[in-house]
């Protein structure tokens, strides 16, 4: 699923709409998704068992940064340390089928969410977008039944 | 309790990798992709561009409709199998592979021209998505049989052989045509 303008090979693409049955825009978008939620994963996790960079270590931290940049790394920390459960009331859209709540209009506003180093902290609408929108990359690329996001509830 | 995930638990209680059956998400993705629009930098072309919602009944009909279809090809006839493709299609908009079966099934009939829409609307669907929802095959996979679908269809209808760049040359130990992969390729859709 293609998340985001972030790349220049993104930009080079055709409009998200397009009718074009030639692949090489769609294929472009599934590897910036995959890149998306690979480094997404890097710090996790939330919900995620494993993690490449310690999100508790500057140094971790810091190489993560020199790859992909600070709004991207932190982006990252924040996607792997933050209940994305609460967020949009995640965790009851999976397993309830319940309606999210509607977000404020400002991007800046702020929201109050878990997070597993902090105790709590602070997003914008926008980082909750964007951190929404790449979980449901992530999923989308692992939609089979053995995998369990269901059952047990895990979110 | 069922613990599936067989890296994220240590007694997974199915077995690797399982059948590949469809999980029931589209029905929140669907609805959190509608709730987070208009905070996003780029909206996704996913699920109409983060504009239509579907419902987890829906989603769950289509994909058991679907699951039914491609399961038991044996014991069901085409009409059988093309009525709960159908279904699929129409019940889920934003799953791709019910069209592109539907286009296989088609083109077994010699319904070339439908063949080459379900070919081309499975594609449609396919692209926003960027990933297989029957995860049994990968996205280009998928892909790469919808379009060699698309191109046999539209060339028979057009009265030219299936496929095009047939050897001069070359059979094959059967005596059928050779065909240049590359040459392939550049017709494609």
């Amino acid at each position: 699923m293609y998340v985001g303008p972030a790349s220049s090979t993104r930009a080079t693409c055709a409009p998200p709409a397009t009718r074009s049955l030639n692949p090489e825009c769609a294929i472009d978008r599934a590897a910036s998704e995959r890149v998306h939620v690979c480094w997404a994963r890097a710090q996790s996790g939330d919900l995620f068992r494993f993690f490449l960079y310690d999100a508790t270590n500057v140094a971790d931290r810091s190489s993560l940064r020199a790859i992909v940049g600070e709004p991207a790394e932190l982006l990252t920390w924040r996607f792997g340390t933050v209940a994305r459960g609460e967020l949009l009331n995640l965790a009851e859209a999976i397993q309830l089928d319940a309606p999210p709540p509607s977000m404020t209009s400002n991007p800046a506003d702020l929201v109050s969410v878990s997070h597993r180093l902090d105790n709590s902290t602070t997003l914008t609408n926008a980082d909750v977008a964007k951190i929404l929108i790449v979980t449901i990359a992530d999923y989308l690329e692992q939609m089979v039944e053995t995998n369990g996001w269901c059952v047990p509830p895990r979110v | 309790m069922r613990r599936r995930d067989h890296h994220q638990v240590d007694q997974a209680t199915e077995l690797y990798p399982g059948d590949g059956k469809p999980a029931i998400a589209m029905h929140w993705m669907s609805s959190i992709c509608h709730a987070i629009r208009s905070h996003l930098e780029v909206t996704p072309p996913v699920f109409h561009g983060c504009s239509t919602v579907l419902s987890r009944a829906d989603e769950t009909a289509a994909r058991d409709a679907y699951w039914h279809a491609v399961l038991s090809e044996a014991t069901l006839e085409p009409q059988e199998m093309e009525a709960l493709l159908t279904f699929a299609a129409k019940t889920n908009p934003f799953i791709a592979e019910p069209l592109a079966l539907l286009a296989q099934l088609s083109f077994r009939r010699g319904e070339h021209a439908a063949a080459a829409t379900y070919a081309a609307a499975a594609l449609e669907r396919f692209y926003p998505l960027a990933s297989a929802w029957d995860k049994r095959r990968s996205f280009a996979h998928w892909v790469g049989f919808a379009r060699m679908l698309h191109l046999r269809a539209s060339r028979l209808l057009q009265g030219l052989p299936g496929l095009p760049a047939a050897s001069t040359t070359q059979v094959s130990t059967f005596g059928a045509a050779l065909h240049s992969i590359p040459a392939i390729v550049a017709q494609l859709p």
